[in-house]
């Protein structure tokens, strides 16, 4: 299965963040401006120096805690806690009780004593330079406290003692020297694991501050919903698992946007959480509210338009509403033509080759979309665009050498860009194509290399990339796994994939689909028409045309051929025709329906058609199915020679690539043939049969060992070895005990 | 009765006075001054109204043990408030115990809220947080077992209603709604309390769902509603029940059935209405910015330059001053100044729904496009239910040429008010732009069917049909339009000269020539069509003359009763489709089946 990718690049289409420049005195800038004075007064004590290691360590602190967002009282102390000389933690707490205690004079005084860092007093040196990261820090906040007026000091006082006391700063008196920080003194020499182990820490703590950010009882200030929204746009797009669960996001946003009526991103990320809850209306409500607010910001107004409609265009495309995605998909093309916006351009036609009909006109814009983001240097969108040329090209039959390198492309592409979610579907299309080709196991491998590949770090928030491709590559491994009889592991693997996707999400549906798949195709081997019904039943609602096609199988199983011709014709007959590797599934049960029926000549038709489409798209893996099948019917209408001929060339590509079914198959066509030779080799054909039915044992594949066992059987008769003979008769019979035949009507199934 | 019909219950008017007279008393302690105000205005209506001998009115229940205890120190929280010094009352009141001194204690409390919230908010033009409201969270915990205690019942109303405004202003709807019930249901004359929950109600389904006592300030409740949800004619039935009554000359039902006047687009009898209403009481501020609305689309400059002038004199810093300024300027085709002017109403007070609308009009008028869709979207979130803004947002979009994009703010719109032809049309032109014809000749055949507003559907429709090679629909959609063009005076020259261009050839085309001289007639009075007429006119009399020599060629002893059954037989087919436009019964206004 080719993954289904999308080309929606939303951060891209996204609206950009625009925040007002304001500088706004909080809390959090209060107690770093304390920090601040609190180290530079303590540098310059002549009798406890600071040591290097404990100035660089605070310097960084500080530089980190700048640059970051604003934390509440607590989460500060925890930093705090962690990377300040326990001597200096006790100096900037009792500060911040000071400047808790004296109240609005307090707040003039430290402002005040900031300033004095920054000033210039005759020959001494200045404490903190001008232009220096903590320098234009302090400067902005000295302006912006200058600029306030009264009631405004008092608001921030009131903020302050509020912060304060929310955050249990210790009391001067009782400060324990913190453990932690006991240890990383003493041991200097472990300087750099201790300071790893205090980064991961860190890292683990921000991680949990992120996870449990759903900001109870507390409101985030203008950079910090900033920081959220866009912390989890890019999980929901990267790494759904981590981002917050769709009920608590959608209560997050909407918090947010009650504080911040106007933030646009806000609606664009509650789009996103709808979008994948798949819920239309408020997806439609959020997008064009989103839109309407962004309006105002950025410097070319009509940009957010262009971006509107495109989003418009991609959200029902994600719905399946082709026409009004066409129609708003041609209004994002006429505003980007009419202001000459060519990225925006690129997107669009993205998506309309996505949504075209016509596989010419498909492929004529997919051309033209490489060459022009090539060129406009739009890297995502061209590795794209490559990658949705070369399934096109498999799909119409190209040869694997061209596919193989029009994919290299892509991957370089990826590669000089470091795009990690492009290259994860890379690595999907190429398993996709080694499967399309015939070559099973080099698939199964590109899926586990997919698997192990560590895509984190990449983005901003260290997400590794999980999405579409992992699942398809999980179901490849399992399908393969299944393939030699390893259906516990299939099972783990598929588990672990369901384990790694929100339960409601397009990814964990896929798994879903795959695994019941899995368990159809499994039933159907075993003869255990119930599961499979259960399992086509749940199929239909997930793909419905797969679902048909196990309704079709089981229909045959059962002995029921009108209704199961009548599905065939259905599916043969769908709008749009089914791809190339479905076609050649649909045929090839035609033909076994009509040899069941033993209208072995009406059998060949459908066969020969199949071996057609096989050669045209150079399916090869399904060629050699589709020939199997064929020598069974040639050795049905009595043509031996061919038959034993056309085994003995499969034999080889069957062996090597084949799965367990279709190497028992094998077997099995050989052994008939022999027994059909004049005279029977019957001796030679019984240890075939033995292998046959080793394989079968191992697959799980009741139905067909019974029809092995019972040709064992009838050949040792034959042979007149009858102690040989009530032995595979009893294994018969065991086996039917042990997994009844269908209510006596089933039909024998042809091999 | 009629009135019985209208409200299902009788109208006991001296039960009704009593009843206003006691919670005026109650307001009044209560410093709840909107409410005895509106009181007293009803009461105004009742003045002849004998009362009930049996029982004195106007005597509030005797005060419990508690409250005549801490009788004095209420009284002076109460001056205090009437004074504004809010928190000297709530600091005073601080210790109450009494239902009285309790409820003003709190809701001084809320007013200083408000007025410190007010204050320090930011500018409501730009973007900026919104300020917190640490207050209103103290003040709901601590009203929160105050009102939802366990066993319901008998808690005060006062408080109730205190109880959902905070929650109202902490944006928490649904438990405000439910505050706001247990408030009517424990003081079920508490006018505010209605008001605060008739604002909370969104739809019609919400409101069968609510569970309130049958009075008759519920009516009074659900015409309002029914005003707010568009539902206009529901809404004036009830207030005609109230004057028919006996309520004739209140102020508020007369303001209240000019404002459904004023939905419903009967401008002049709106007009007429306020009118009476500005000359019983010159001063009066309340609704002005709606009859300076009616003033605006008649375009009646002088009396809207009156009314500002008068009203600025009475109070210019009130937000409907500001508003019929904004309208005169706007008049006077001066945006920018009618901008400043909504701006300083806004400024006065941010939740001002119409403001924000006329903001957004005259910025679409200045063609400053993110502005006005800022300002529509800005009203939309003060209240969703505002079809001028969902319109004015599509006409943004249908400007800047997004004609799919623009379709969800009609259908907003157009669900918001069904039965406005305006939507339809815009949402038909805007198919159009699509190529979604049979979608636009829907929506033309709708708007047409509910009453035409602009009075250009019918064209339109006409056009459509033309262009989709119906000659005969589009025949039969141009007669109509000639006729009612003709009929109500609209003469806008060139779509009538195309229309009769349209239907002189198609006449000619079938060979009717009386039609078509007299078409080609009436298109010989335009300028651009005048010489096409003439040459129509040419070639009807060269017919008539081919006619005439065919006809004396072929027998002179023809009856005269061939010609007379076919003139006969040429009216009927003429007569046909005038009567039935478009070849279709006329449908009323309710049963859209449209089946083209």
């Amino acid at each position: 299965m080719l993954p289904a990718q999308d080309p929606i690049a939303l951060v891209e289409c996204g609206p950009r963040p625009v925040g007002p420049d304001r500088e706004s005195v909080t809390p959090h800038k209060l107690s770093l401006l304390a920090l601040v004075q609190q180290y530079s007064e303590s540098r310059q004590q002549l009798d406890a120096p600071l040591t290097a290691r404990q100035r660089k360590d605070t310097c960084l602190l500080l530089l980190q805690l700048l640059q970051g967002p604003e934390l509440d009282g607590a989460r500060l102390l925890v930093q705090l806690r962690r990377r300040l000389p326990p001597e200096q933690l006790s100096g900037l707490c009792r500060r911040l009780q000071r400047l808790k205690d004296a109240g609005v004079e307090g707040l003039s005084e430290l402002v005040a004593g900031v300033k004095q860092l920054i000033a210039e007093a005759g020959p001494r040196r200045l404490a903190v330079s001008c232009s220096s990261v903590v320098g234009f820090f302090v400067r902005r906040m000295v302006l912006a406290f200058t600029r306030l007026p009264f009631h405004e000091v008092t608001r921030v006082y009131a903020e302050f003692a509020a912060y304060h006391s929310a955050g249990r700063f210790p009391d001067v008196a009782e400060e324990p020297p913190p453990p932690a920080m006991a240890d990383s003194a003493d041991c200097m020499d472990l300087g750099d694991v201790s300071d790893a182990a205090v980064v991961s820490i860190g890292g683990d703590d921000e991680e949990q501050a992120d996870d449990s950010c759903s900001w109870v009882g507390q409101r985030p200030s203008r950079r910090q919903a900033e920081l959220l929204v866009s912390t989890q746009m890019e999980l929901l797009q990267t790494n759904e698992r981590r981002a917050l669960p769709p009920a608590q996001l959608q209560e997050v946003t909407s918090r947010l946007l009650r504080d911040n009526p106007d933030l646009a991103e806000a609606h664009f990320l509650s789009f996103l959480n709808c979008l994948r809850s798949s819920e239309l209306c408020g997806a439609v409500h959020s997008l064009y509210h989103s839109f309407d607010r962004m309006g105002a910001g950025g410097d070319e107004p009509s940009r957010g338009l262009r971006y509107a409609a495109l989003s418009l265009a991609s959200l029902h495309a994600r719905f399946g509403h082709r026409g009004a995605a066409l129609a708003a998909l041609r209004e994002a093309v006429t505003m980007s033509q009419d202001s000459n916006d060519s990225r925006c351009l690129q997107q669009a036609l993205t998506w309309l080759y996505k949504l075209t009909d016509d596989e010419e006109a498909r492929q004529r814009l997919m051309r033209h979309a490489i060459a022009k983001s090539g060129e406009l240097d739009l890297h995502e969108l061209a590795s794209l665009g490559v990658q949705n040329y070369t399934e096109m090209m498999a799909r119409r039959g190209a040869k694997p050498t061209e596919a193989f390198e029009q994919l290299a492309i892509s991957d370089q592409i990826n590669c000089q860009h470091s795009l990690p979610a492009l290259l994860a579907s890379a690595y999907s299309v190429r398993s996709a194509l080694c499967s399309l080709y015939g070559r099973p196991g080099l698939a199964n491998l590109c899926s586990q290399l997919l698997l192990c590949i560590d895509t984190s770090g990449s983005g901003r928030h260290g997400a590794p990339v999980c999405g579409e491709p992992v699942a398809l590559a999980a179901g490849t491994v399992a399908r393969h796994l299944a393939g030699q009889g390893e259906y516990a592991r299939a099972e783990q693997v598929l588990s672990w994939a369901a384990e790694q996707f929100p339960p409601a999400g397009a990814e964990a549906r896929l798994v879903r689909q795959q695994w019941l798949e899995m368990e159809a195709e499994r039933a159907l081997l075993a003869g255990r028409c119930e599961s499979a019904q259960e399992a086509a039943t749940a199929l239909t609602a997930l793909d419905p045309a797969s679902g048909r096609l196990r309704r079709a199988q089981l229909h045959l199983l059962r002995g029921e051929p009108a209704e199961c011709e009548q599905l065939l014709a259905q599916l043969l007959a769908a709008q749009p025709p089914p791809v190339p590797e479905r076609l050649v599934q649909l045929l090839l049960l035609r033909a076994e329906l009509r040899a069941a029926s033993a209208d072995y000549a009406g059998a060949a038709e459908p066969l020969l058609a199949a071996l057609a489409e096989c050669q045209r798209r150079r399916l090869r893996g399904a060629r050699c199915s589709v020939l199997l099948r064929l020598a069974a019917v040639q050795l049905q209408l009595g043509l031996r020679g061919p038959a034993a001929q056309l085994a003995e060339k499969l034999a080889l590509p069957l062996l090597t690539h084949g799965s367990l079914h279709e190497r028992a198959r094998l077997y099995l066509l050989r052994a008939r043939c022999l027994l059909a030779e004049e005279p029977p080799r019957r001796r030679d054909a019984l240890p075939l049969l033995e292998e046959a039915a080793h394989l079968l044992t191992r697959l799980q594949a009741w139905l067909l060992l019974k029809t092995v066992f019972h040709l064992r059987a009838v050949t040792f008769h034959e042979l007149d070895e009858r102690a040989e003979r009530n032995t595979a008769a009893s294994q018969y019979r065991q086996l039917m005990a042990q997994h009844p035949t269908l209510d006596g009507v089933h039909l024998m199934r042809i091999s | 009765m009629a009135t019985k019909a209208a409200l299902g219950m009788e109208l006991n008017l001296s039960a009704m006075k009593k009843d206003l007279q006691t919670i005026r008393t109650l307001c009044r302690q209560r410093y709840l001054r909107h409410c005895s105000k509106w009181c007293g205005e009803m009461l105004m209506a009742l003045q002849d109204v004998n009362e009930d001998p049996q029982e004195p009115v106007g005597a509030a229940p005797p005060p419990e043990p508690a409250e005549a205890a801490e009788l004095e120190t209420v009284e002076l929280a109460h001056d205090y408030l009437t004074l504004g010094e809010l928190d000297r009352a709530a600091h005073q009141s601080r210790h109450c115990t009494g239902g009285r001194g309790r409820f003003l204690h709190l809701y001084s409390r809320y007013l200083a809220a408000e007025r410190r919230r007010a204050e320090d908010a930011p500018e409501p033009l730009a973007p900026a947080p919104r300020t917190k409201c640490v207050e209103l969270t103290e003040l709901r915990a601590e009203l929160q077992p105050l009102c939802e205690s366990p066993a319901g019942g008998d808690g005060d109303g006062f408080i109730s209603y205190l109880y959902g405004v905070v929650l109202r202003r902490l944006e928490l709807r649904a438990p405000a709604v439910r505050a706001l019930t247990d408030a009517v249901r424990r003081q079920p004359l508490l006018w505010q309390a209605w008001l605060e929950l008739a604002a909370l109600v969104t739809d019609r389904e919400m409101l069968a769902r609510l569970q309130l006592p049958d009075n008759w300030m519920c009516q009074l409740f659900f015409a309002q509603v029914f005003l707010d949800l568009q539902l206009n004619s529901e809404a004036l039935a009830i207030y005609r029940a109230f004057q028919e009554a006996g309520l004739q000359r209140s102020s508020y039902l007369s303001a209240q059935i000019a404002i459904g006047y004023q939905n419903m687009r009967e401008v002049d009898q709106a007009i007429e209405l306020f009118q009476n209403l500005l000359k019983e009481d010159p001063c009066r501020l309340e609704n002005m910015d709606s009859y300076s609305n009616l003033l605006y689309v008649k375009g009646m400059q002088v009396e809207l330059c009156s009314l500002a002038h008068n009203l600025s004199n009475i109070n210019k810093y009130s937000v409907e001053t500001c508003c019929v300024i904004g309208n005169y300027y706007s008049l006077k085709n001066h945006h920018e100044k009618a901008i400043l002017y909504f701006q300083r109403a806004l400024r006065l007070n941010a939740n001002y729904l119409s403001a924000w609308t006329l903001l957004g009009h005259e910025y679409l008028e200045l063609k400053n496009t993110n502005a006005a869709i800022q300002c529509y979207r800005q009203a939309i979130d003060v209240n969703r239910l505002d079809y001028r803004a969902w319109y004015g947002l599509g006409q943004m979009y249908e400007i800047l040429k997004m004609p799919l994009y623009c379709q969800y703010y009609y259908k907003q719109a157009h669900q918001l008010r069904p039965n406005d032809s305006r939507m339809l049309m815009a949402m038909g032109e805007s198919y159009e732009k699509l190529d979604k014809l049979q979608e636009a000749k829907r929506c033309y055949w709708k708007a047409h069917s509910i009453g035409d507003i602009e009075g250009v559907a019918l064209l339109r429709l006409a056009k459509l049909f033309e262009r989709l090679c119906e000659p005969m629909r589009a025949a039969a959609a141009y007669a109509d339009y000639i006729r009612d063009s003709e009929g109500q005076d609209i003469w806008d020259r060139d779509e009538q000269a195309q229309a009769y261009r349209f239907m002189a050839n198609h006449f000619l085309l079938r060979g009717q020539l009386d039609e078509t001289a007299h078409h080609a007639a009436r298109c010989t009075e335009f300028p651009e069509t005048r010489e096409e007429g003439k040459a129509i006119l040419r070639e009807v009399a060269q017919r008539r003359a081919e006619e005439a020599a065919a006809r004396g060629g072929e027998a002179a002893g023809a009856t005269g009763a061939t010609s007379a059954t076919a003139t006969a037989a040429g009216t009927a087919a003429t007569a046909g489709p005038s009567e039935t436009p478009l070849g279709m019964s006329p449908l009323p206004p309710y049963r859209l089946l449209f089946s083209p």
